[in-house]
C-alpha cells in the first residue's frame, strides 16, 4: 500500500509528464505577461500619486528609454497616403471619460532619423519637445506638468523607443514601440457612455477599468467607483462567446482566449440603489485599424514651455529617479 | 521584450507541464490549474524581482499558487469569477487522465484542506511552517490535515503515518467491502 506522500507525488509526476507529451498552452505566458504589464504600469500609478500630491495636483509620470542605438528605418507613414510621420494622435472616441491626457512617442535613440520626443493630443495637435537642462523632457497641459521622459538619470527600462499614454491623474502605461509603426489599434473601438448617470458611478474610473479590456492600458477596477453595495461585472461577448466576471479591486478584464472574436466588451453596475444597473460599453470594430489616419504637419504646434520653467516636482531629488520603481513605469500595452 | 516577458516564455515552454500539474494538486481540474497557473505568473512578474534562472522562477511561481487559492476561497468575488472562466473553458482542457485519481481525490475536499494537504504531502512542509504560508492558525491546519488524510485514505488506497506536534494520525485505507 502507498504513503500518501507518494500518491500525490506518483500522480504529480504522470500528469506532468503526460502534459509535456502532448503540449502546455503556452498563451498562457502571452496573457500573464499582458497582465503584468498592466499591473506593473498601474503600480506606475502610485508612484505618480505619490509626486502628484506633493507637489500640489500636479501629475507625474516619468519613463526612461534609451540605451544602444539601434538601426531604424524613416517612418512609413500610413496605408492612406498620409504625411510620413508615425505619431498618430489616439483615437478620442476610444477614451470615453477617462482620465486621458496624452500620448507620447518617446525615440531617444542616437541613430533613430527623427529622435525626440513628440507629445500628440486626443484632437491631433502635437508638438516635439526639447529636454530641459536636466535631461527630462517635460510637458505643460492644462495647468499640470508631465515628466514625459527622464532619458539620463534613473534606471532605464528598455533599449527601445516607446509610446506612452499620460492620464491626467499622473499615470502612465506604455510600452515599446518600434519607432515608424503608426498606433492604431484603439480605432477598432468606441465607447459608449449612456446621458444618465446615477448617482455614486464614477465613469471616469469605469472608463479607464473598460480600456484594459481594449489592451490599451487603463487602471484596474476601483470599488469606489460605484456606491456603496453595488458590484461591478466585466463582460465580453462576440461570436459564440459571452464571457462574464465579477471585478474585484484591481482587477483588469479578464484575458480573452480568442481576441479576434470579441465584438464588444462592457462593464454593468448592479445593484444600485431602486434596482438600477448601468452599463458602459466599448464596441469592436476590427476594420477600424485599417483606415489609418492621417497626421497633420500643420498640426504641429510649439509647446507651452513658460509653464514648465523652473518647475520642480516636489518629493522628488532632481537628477535621480522619482522612486526605484520608475524602471517600470511603462510597461506594454500591446503586443 | 522586456527580459522578465522572455523569462516568462521560457518558464512556460520548459516547466509549464510542471507548474500546471502542481496547480492541479491544487485545485483538481486542469482547467482551473491553468488558471491558476496564469494568477501566480501575473502576480511573481508584476512586481520587478531578480529571477535569475527558470529554476527560480518555477519556485517563486509554485510558491505563490497555495496563498491564491487561499485567497479565493475567502473571496466571494473572486471564486466567482475563477468559477466563470472555468465554465468557459472545459471543452478545451479535459482533465489528462494521468494521475486524474489523485486530482479526484484531492478535489473532494475544501480548498483550504487542499492547499494545506499539498503543502505538507508533497512539499514537505511542517505545520507550522503551512500556517505561516497560508494564514491559518496551527491548530486549523491540523484538523484540515487529520480530515483530510482520513478522506484521502480510502479514495486512494494509502495509508498516512503523520506524527507532528501533538497530532497523530495513522490511517488506512479499508475496502469498500469493509466499511
Amino acid at each position: 500500500m502507498r504513503e500518501l506522500n507518494d500518491a500525490l507525488r506518483e500522480g504529480f509526476a504522470a500528469h506532468a509528464g503526460a502534459l509535456d507529451a502532448v503540449g502546455v498552452d503556452t498563451t498562457i505566458a502571452m496573457r500573464a505577461a499582458g497582465a503584468a504589464r498592466r499591473r506593473r504600469a498601474r503600480r506606475a500609478v502610485g508612484t505618480g500619486a505619490v509626486g502628484a500630491a506633493a507637489v500640489g495636483a500636479v501629475g507625474v509620470a516619468a519613463v526612461a528609454a534609451g540605451g544602444e542605438p539601434a538601426a531604424v528605418t524613416a517612418a512609413s507613414g500610413s496605408a492612406s497616403g498620409c504625411t510620413a510621420l508615425p505619431y498618430v494622435a489616439p483615437n478620442p472616441d476610444a477614451i470615453g471619460d477617462a482620465p486621458y491626457a496624452f500620448r507620447a512617442y518617446v525615440d531617444l535613440r542616437d541613430e533613430a532619423p527623427d529622435p525626440g520626443v513628440v507629445v500628440v493630443l486626443p484632437d491631433g495637435t502635437w508638438s516635439r519637445i526639447a529636454p530641459d537642462a536636466q535631461g527630462r523632457y517635460l510637458y505643460a497641459l492644462d495647468g499640470q506638468t508631465y515628466i514625459v521622459a527622464w532619458p539620463e538619470e534613473g534606471p532605464r527600462y528598455e533599449d527601445m523607443p516607446m509610446a506612452v499614454e499620460h492620464a491626467t491623474d499622473g499615470s502612465a502605461a506604455g510600452g515599446d514601440w518600434d519607432g515608424v509603426t503608426p498606433l492604431v489599434d484603439d480605432y477598432a473601438w468606441t465607447i459608449e457612455i449612456p446621458d444618465h448617470v446615477p448617482d455614486g458611478v464614477d465613469t471616469a474610473l469605469l472608463s479607464s477599468t473598460l480600456r484594459t479590456g481594449m489592451d490599451l492600458g487603463g487602471l484596474g477596477y476601483v470599488p469606489s467607483a460605484v456606491p456603496d453595495g453595488a458590484e461591478t461585472q466585466a463582460i465580453i461577448t462576440g461570436v459564440g462567446m459571452e464571457t462574464v466576471a465579477w471585478l474585484g479591486s484591481g482587477s483588469a478584464f479578464p484575458p480573452v482566449g480568442q481576441p479576434d472574436l470579441v465584438e464588444s466588451i462592457a462593464l454593468k453596475v448592479t445593484g444600485l440603489p431602486g434596482g438600477e444597473t448601468f452599463t458602459i460599453t466599448a464596441k469592436h470594430d476590427a476594420t477600424g485599424t485599417l483606415d489609418v489616419p492621417c497626421v497633420d504637419p500643420g498640426a504641429e504646434v510649439e509647446p507651452d514651455t513658460s509653464a514648465i520653467e523652473g518647475w520642480e516636482p516636489g518629493g522628488i531629488i532632481p537628477g535621480s529617479s522619482p522612486s526605484p520603481e520608475v524602471s517600470i513605469a511603462a510597461s506594454t500595452v500591446r503586443p | 521584450m522586456a527580459r522578465w516577458d522572455g523569462l516568462v516564455e521560457e518558464l512556460m515552454r520548459e516547466r509549464g507541464a510542471r507548474l500546471i500539474a502542481y496547480a492541479a494538486l491544487l485545485v483538481g481540474r486542469d482547467g482551473d490549474a491553468e488558471d491558476l497557473v496564469h494568477d501566480a505568473l501575473v502576480k511573481v512578474f508584476s512586481r520587478p524581482r531578480s529571477l535569475r534562472s527558470v529554476g527560480e522562477a518555477e519556485a517563486y511561481v509554485r510558491s505563490a499558487m497555495p496563498s491564491i487559492v487561499i485567497d479565493r476561497a475567502r473571496s466571494a468575488a473572486s471564486r466567482r469569477r475563477a468559477l466563470d472562466r472555468a465554465y468557459e473553458r472545459p471543452s478545451r482542457t479535459p482533465d489528462v487522465d494521468a494521475g486524474l485519481d489523485v486530482r479526484r481525490a484531492l478535489r473532494q475536499l475544501s480548498p483550504r484542506t487542499q492547499v494545506c494537504v499539498v503543502l505538507r504531502f508533497f512539499d514537505d512542509l511542517t505545520v507550522p511552517q503551512i500556517a505561516a504560508r497560508v494564514g491559518i492558525a496551527e491548530g486549523t491546519v491540523k484538523r484540515y490535515l487529520h480530515d483530510a488524510v482520513a478522506q484521502l485514505a480510502p479514495l486512494l488506497d494509502v495509508t498516512v503515518d503523520w506524527d507532528e506536534d501533538h497530532a497523530n494520525v495513522l490511517v488506512e485505507a479499508r475496502t469498500e467491502g469493509g466499511r
